[in-house]
């Protein structure tokens, strides 16, 4: 997706740290074997957050070893070994991965739908491998769930909340996927109010270039003249969506509280829901934050 | 739902204070700790405290909701507004006909006040992002009405709060005064077992 959702590095602990990173290798490596080699490109920071969830919420214990990466060989590192909710993620990412394009293929005109369409064909190989392991007509549950939000965008909503809810909808039903009482409501809520502010940071993301290039974007249709000033975000929606932002994130604290509080991957979480969302909501409107510059150097995972 | 004021036994017209006394005092009547015995009586004094905080809660909200309406009230009567009606409706929690009327205003008449009110109505939806932005553009249009700026330092005060739980469990967790006694005196415990003694009065 996008990346959005990782932890704030500098107050993790050095362990919690080396095991996120185990679980990003291990993820990567998961969607090697369950979607094929290729699909590791698509690898995100917000899948592996969709699996610490899911980890927790299954009561899965995850196990890590050591082991060499091939773009590390000195360094040995951490690697989470495949278990259920990492293979899940793994195809989930396929999945969602093909319903976006094809998607995208009923929208897009031009040098962008032919991206789509040469890509096409195998994204749907992917996601049939991935289809496998995830409920029957998941995948079709996905697309018309992502086809609502286009209904929105196409009719040029205003209403920043309005398409950020649609959004969050494909994310809470695929956190929620194949999960049961209490532990469903836990992953629909953290999957909506994630939902949410992905599509928030993204629109917060490409306001002025979508604003340039004449694209839909909410908060410009939102704001209207007031959201662009000298070609860049104007102070007012800086402001206001710095504001909101951690209002609207009071929810996903509240199901993070809901979590069991012994499992390994709940400080994680905790990290990510608490600190590392609005850091990076903070990075996107107001650039590097004080104080992080170092520590994000050694923090590309995949470098 | 039964009558928050049933619950805690006081009548209506009862101050502040007095719900406050008697809620606390059916709190701690009531807290499970004190039937700690029988799981069954704990079980059923978590019940009964439910009910209490619920009562108390509700309360709370309603007497809160009354003095927010006098504010919106003591601005109408100062005659800068048109939206009587609305604010009315908002004071006695009928969002949903409020929203028909601001949403039925013509286009002409969504100056400060209209932008203001309709930030407020999306704030009772759960839409904080753009419920932020009415209030944002009210403010911007009338800088100088107190009213807005208020709704947009509340909001800003609630944005700053996010994660303060988080924030003061982790780090000073077990560095307390408490804390380190009472591992000292473990240690000293320890060095007595082995014939030393550092710490002499234990």
């Amino acid at each position: 997706m996008f990346g959005y959702v990782r932890p704030f590095a500098p107050e993790m602990k050095v362990g919690e740290y080396e095991k996120y990173r185990g679980a990003y290798c291990g993820l990567c490596r998961a969607m090697g074997k369950v979607t094929g080699q290729l699909s590791r490109l698509t690898l995100s920071y917000d899948f592996v957050f969709l699996a610490a969830v899911r980890m927790v919420l299954l009561g899965i214990e995850p196990e890590f070893e050591a082991f060499r990466c091939a773009t590390h060989p000195t360094k040995k590192r951490l690697l989470m070994k495949t278990n259920p909710a990492l293979e899940y993620t793994a195809a989930l990412s396929a999945v969602l991965a093909e319903a976006k394009i094809r998607d995208d293929l009923a929208d897009e005109r031009g040098l962008a739908r032919l991206k789509s369409a040469l890509l096409h064909p195998t994204l749907i190989g992917m996601a049939k491998r991935g289809g496998r392991i995830l409920p029957e007509g998941s995948g079709d549950e996905v697309q018309d769930l992502l086809r609502c939000l286009s209904a929105l965008e196409d009719n040029k909503s205003t209403s920043a909340d309005e398409t950020a809810e649609a959004f969050g909808g494909v994310l809470a039903y695929v956190f929620s996927l194949g999960l049961e009482g209490e532990s469903k409501d836990i992953a629909y809520c953290i999957g909506k109010y994630t939902g949410r502010f992905i599509y928030m940071c993204d629109a917060a993301d490409d306001l002025s270039e979508d604003v340039k290039r004449g694209r839909y974007n909410p908060l410009a249709y939102g704001w209207g003249e007031l959201a662009i000033t000298d070609g860049k975000m104007s102070d007012m929606v800086r402001d206001s969506v710095m504001t909101s932002t951690p209002i609207d994130l009071e929810e996903l604290g509240r199901a993070a509280e809901k979590l069991d509080p012994h499992h390994e991957m709940t400080p994680i979480i905790k990290n990510i829901i608490y600190l590392g969302l609005p850091a990076a909501m903070k990075r996107i409107l107001y650039g590097q934050i004080e104080g992080e510059s170092l520590t994000m150097k050694e923090w590309k995972i995949n470098e | 739902m039964k009558d928050p004021y049933q619950v805690l036994g006081i009548p209506r017209s009862a101050t502040d204070e007095e719900v406050k006394k008697a809620y606390r005092n059916l709190a701690r009547k009531y807290h499970p700790d004190n039937y700690a015995g029988s799981a069954q009586a704990a079980a059923g004094s978590e019940e009964i405290m439910k009910e209490i905080n619920e009562a108390y809660d509700n309360i709370q909200k309603e007497r809160q909701g009354k003095t927010s309406g006098h504010q919106y009230n003591a601005y109408t009567s100062s005659g800068t507004t048109s939206f009587y009606e609305v604010r009315k409706l908002i004071n006695e929690g009928r969002y949903s006909e409020a929203e028909l009327i601001i949403d039925s205003t013509p286009a002409s008449d969504r100056g400060a006040e209209w932008n203001y009110l309709k930030g407020c109505l999306l704030t009772q939806r759960g839409y904080y992002y753009d419920a932020m932005r009415y209030i944002e553009i009210a403010s911007y249009l009338d800088p100088n009405n107190p009213e807005y700026k208020e709704a947009k330092n509340r909001m800003r005060a609630r944005s700053s709060n996010y994660g303060g739980s988080y924030r003061t469990q982790t780090g000073t967790g077990d560095c307390d005064v408490c804390g380190t006694c009472s591992t000292l005196i473990c240690c000293d415990t320890c060095c007595e077992c082995c014939g030393g003694d550092c710490i002499s009065c234990c």
